[in-house]
This record gives structure tokens, C-alpha cells and sequence, in this order.
């Protein structure tokens, strides 16, 4: 669960960029964070992935109140939230395996322990024949897919999406979707920043949205039903 | 296990660095054994110098200048501060003045006095020397190159105090570059840094990598830096020979002088290594 309460940041003594946020995350759910380009997307995101902590206000993950960690304590929650980036952020000298497997490394685990679910992973995504390639080699879309393998390697409490869909084209997106889509029914509450229209009237019916305003002030609405009939 | 693999094999700017730190440890080095062998040569020299005197027994010291040679060498031998005592040869008294006199000079018709080499015992003490003789042979003259020495050991100071001063200035201008350059490279990684701190890694393991990773560049350009050392102390050596001048000793070191001119090497090593794991600490502490 995630709970956010009267949230404000901005950044030293420059204006609030988001305002007075308040909403919550059940364990689970499925949102869709929207608004126009500039209004703060992607800044919610980084706060919601621990890059950044609220300049005010309360902000609740995993049972502790974010404002009251030590640095030190950061690292782990981190941890328990996968983030696909925009623009990927894969590691160029890293082969496709390694930067699926780079969370598992930093925890010090061994390669021995990890290497076939890491594999499997891969498979699932439809990158099983391609592992040992670099970045570099791929497409867009099978980049895409190596930033999503390696925000779920771990099997993250909160998955973290920022637009990802748009840097390929519509079945590519599609099949993305349903990989994230997938592991939020698996029980990863899930969280896409999108501006992509065609998107989100495909999966409203079961994902609620996050809608910033250009104030940086946000408003929560449910899924929408279908009508009956 | 790739941990190994995390930071990238070459960093932009860090292919430099080694060359960088091989500089300035080859002259921060070069410095200090400059220094060093200026002490010891210096220290050797007064240590001689100090231990020599010369009796200079005057023409009309007596009627028979040989006698009193003789009887001035008989105190001399006996006495407890002497090592050795023993008059100059007529061939070496014209050696000390030919560049005035000329050779073939007619020197053994000059009132000339006789000058005796004095060697004291290590501690041993000139006063009661001079005492004995001044009462005993009237005209006798003990010159202990007091002032002399008193002039080249402060040149001497002088140049030990330049020599350190330069050594210190070379050792802050190594500390500078090699921190920068360590920056800059470091620099380069800061997206790596970012993403590393945001997928959950600890900050003292991304410290950790990034200081390994420098602590290699550093020992590499350290090492090759007391390399080149090396071969210039060898090339100064050969090129001394086995006669050096009195003023450029031959540079033998002992163990300790080693560990000193060694002394850039760690250090070079320990700060690349030292900037690394700050400046990357600091980087993420700024994120949290």
C-alpha cells in the first residue's frame, strides 16, 4: 500500500512542481498516471521510486513513512520497486543477461544462484536468443524489453513504467503492456506514465488513473466500468 | 559473476590517468632522491671534513726545520685525538701550488712551511691539541677549515631547504592533478552512478567498485611512474661512473631512503584511490 498525503516538492527555492498530492496505492492496483507533457509525470515517478523524497508532506511505502528513513534505509526499499525508464537506461557494456541480472548482482548474490531465472525471464520476454548481445545490437523495442526484465528480475512490490510505449510501434507497444500488465496480476502494483490516448482507452476498464494538472496538483479517478447493455 | 564487469573497462579520461600519476610520481620521486642524496652527501662530506686538520709548522719554527717536523709529528701520534698524523710530500706541496707557482717551479728554494694532515679520532677533540702545540712549538698553526666548513655547510642547508620546499610544491601539484583527473573520469560515470543508486545498491558497494576500479589505475600509473625512476637512477649512475666528482656522490641508498622515494607510489595509489570513493559517496549523498 501506498499512501501519499498533502505531498508537496520542488527543488531549493524554486516553485512547488507538484502540490498538495494526496492518493493511494492498494496493494495490487493498476493506475495509469497521465497529464500533459511538463505537468510533473515524471517527476511523480522519481519520487515514487525513491530518487527523490516529497519536500513536504507524507508520503507511506511499505509500511514506513519515506520522510523518516535515514539514507542508509533507502537501499532496500528501493529494491522492492522496479522502474522501467524512459530511455531504458540499460548499460552499454553489459551484455543483455548482465543488465537483467544487475539488481541481483548488487545484492551480492551469486551468478550461480540467479542465472536461470534470469534466463527464463528472458525467454518470457522473447529475448532468450539474444542474451549475450550488448545494447548497442538491439532495437528499440527489445531494449524496451531488456529495462522491463530487469525491473521484474527481483520481483518487485511496485513496478514503475514511464511511457512505455512510446519508442515502439503499436503491436510492439501492445506486447509490452501485457508483460507489465501480466506481472501486475501476479501482484505487483503497477504505475505507467503514458500520454498515449489509444493506450489508455484499451485498459481503463481495469486501471485507474493519476491525472496531473499543469499546476502540479493531481486527481485520482477509479476504473471505468462498461456500461451495461 | 560479473561483478567485476559493472563499471566499464576503460572510463573516458581514465586511459590518461595512468600516464598522469606515472608523471608525477616519476618527479615527486626524482625530488625526493634528489633530496636525499644531497643529505647524504652533505652529512658524509661534513663527517670527513670535520675529522681533518693541517698543522702548518713555519720555516723559522726552529733551527732545523726537519726536527721540528719531527718532534711536532711526535706530539701529534701520541696525542689520544689523533688517528693519524703525516707531513705532506715536497711532489704534493707543488701539486697545491702549481696553478700558482707553475710546474718545475723553484719551490724547494721558497721559505715554505711544512704542512702536516691531521686525521682525528671519530670524537675527538681539537683544543687541548692546539693548546699543547701553540705552547710547545711557538709559530705552529692548527687550521681546522672552521670557517670554510661553516660556509658550505650553510650552502649546503640552503640547498636542502630549496630541495625540500620544491619536493613539497612537486608532491601538492601530483595530490591536485591526480584528484582532478580522478574527477573528471568520474564524471563521465555519473549516469551509471545514478542508475546503480536507483535500482537499490548501497552506496558503500558503488563506492567500493568505483574505488577498486581507481586503486588499479593508480597503483598501475605509480608503478610505472618508480619505473622510470628506475631506469634514470641507473642511467645517472652509469653516466657518474666509478670516479664521481667530491661534489656528486654516487647515489646508494639504504632501506629507508627506499620507502621514502617509494612514499609517492602509495600515496599516489591511496589518494586516486581516496577521490574515487569520496567523490562517488558525495555524488550520492547529494541523490538521498
Amino acid at each position: 500500500m501506498i499512501r501519499v498525503k498533502n505531498v508537496g516538492l520542488q527543488y531549493a527555492d524554486g516553485p512547488e512542481i507538484l502540490t498538495d498530492l494526496s492518493f493511494t496505492l492498494p496493494d495490487g492496483s493498476f493506475h495509469f498516471l497521465t497529464g500533459r507533457s511538463g505537468a510533473g509525470k515524471s517527476t511523480l515517478l522519481r519520487m515514487l521510486y525513491l530518487g527523490q523524497r516529497p519536500s513536504r508532506g507524507q508520503m507511506e511505502m511499505f509500511g514506513k513513512d519515506i520522510g523518516q528513513l535515514e539514507p542508509y534505509e533507502l537501499p532496500e526499499l528501493r529494491r522492492k520497486i522496479g522502474v522501467v525508464f524512459q530511455n531504458f537506461r540499460l548499460i552499454s557494456h553489459l551484455s543483455v543477461f548482465e543488465n537483467v541480472a544487475l539488481p541481483l548482482a548488487i545484492e551480492g548474490r551469486n551468478e550461480e544462484d540467479y542465472a536461470r531465472n534470469v534466463v527464463e525471464l528472458l525467454d518470457w520476454v522473447g529475448l532468450g536468443d539474444k542474451m549475450d548481445q550488448f545494447p548497442a545490437l538491439l532495437s528499440g523495442g527489445e531494449q524496451q524489453q531488456v529495462a522491463i526484465a530487469r525491473a521484474v528480475v527481483a520481483s518487485p512490490q511496485l513496478l514503475l513504467a514511464d511511457e512505455p510505449t512510446g519508442s515502439v510501434d503499436a503491436e510492439m507497444g501492445e506486447r509490452l503492456l501485457g508483460l507489465l500488465i501480466e506481472l501486475n496480476r501476479q501482484g505487483a502494483t503497477l504505475v505507467i506514465a503514458t500520454h498515449d490516448t489509444g493506450v489508455l482507452a484499451s485498459h481503463r476498464h481495469h486501471a485507474g488513473e493519476l491525472h496531473l494538472d499543469e499546476g502540479g496538483r493531481l486527481r485520482q479517478f477509479p476504473p471505468v466500468r462498461a456500461k451495461a447493455g | 559473476m560479473f561483478h567485476s564487469k559493472i563499471l566499464p573497462r576503460q572510463m573516458m579520461g581514465a586511459r590518461l590517468l595512468p600516464l598522469i600519476i606515472a608523471v608525477n610520481v616519476y618527479l615527486a620521486s626524482l625530488a625526493i632522491t634528489g633530496g636525499l642524496a644531497l643529505i647524504a652527501s652533505t652529512g658524509q662530506w661534513s663527517n670527513e671534513i670535520e675529522q681533518l686538520v693541517t698543522v702548518q709548522v713555519p720555516p723559522e719554527a726552529g733551527v732545523s726545520g726537519d726536527a721540528v717536523v719531527k718532534s711536532v709529528l711526535g706530539v701529534l701520534r701520541e696525542h689520544p685525538s689523533v688517528a693519524k698524523a703525516r707531513p705532506l710530500e715536497l711532489s704534493e706541496m707543488e701539486a697545491l701550488l702549481s696553478p700558482w707557482l707553475g710546474r718545475n717551479s723553484a719551490i724547494k728554494e721558497l721559505p715554505l712551511p711544512q704542512l702536516i694532515d691531521v686525521e682525528l679520532r671519530q670524537g675527538g677533540e681539537i683544543d687541548s691539541l692546539r693548546k699543547r702545540l701553540e705552547a710547545e712549538f711557538p709559530g705552529v698553526e692548527i687550521d681546522d677549515h672552521r670557517q670554510w666548513r661553516g660556509q658550505m655547510l650553510a650552502l649546503a642547508n640552503t640547498s636542502r631547504l630549496l630541495c625540500f620546499t620544491i619536493t613539497s610544491m612537486i608532491l601538492l601539484a601530483a595530490v591536485s592533478v591526480i584528484v582532478f583527473a580522478t574527477r573528471a573520469s568520474l564524471e563521465s560515470q555519473g549516469d551509471l552512478v545514478a542508475l546503480l543508486h536507483m535500482i537499490g545498491a548501497h552506496n558503500r558497494f558503488v563506492a567500493g567498485e568505483f574505488q577498486k576500479y581507481f586503486l588499479r589505475l593508480g597503483l598501475m600509473g605509480a608503478v610505472l611512474g618508480l619505473m622510470l625512476l628506475a631506469l634514470s637512477l641507473v642511467a645517472i649512475n652509469i653516466l657518474i661512473g666509478d670516479n664521481p666528482a667530491p661534489w656528486l656522490m654516487r647515489i646508494s641508498f639504504g632501506p629507508v631512503d627506499y620507502a621514502l622515494t617509494a612514499l609517492p607510489l602509495l600515496s599516489a595509489a591511496l589518494i586516486t584511490m581516496l577521490t574515487a570513493r569520496f567523490t562517488v559517496l558525495r555524488t550520492l549523498a547529494a541523490m538521498d
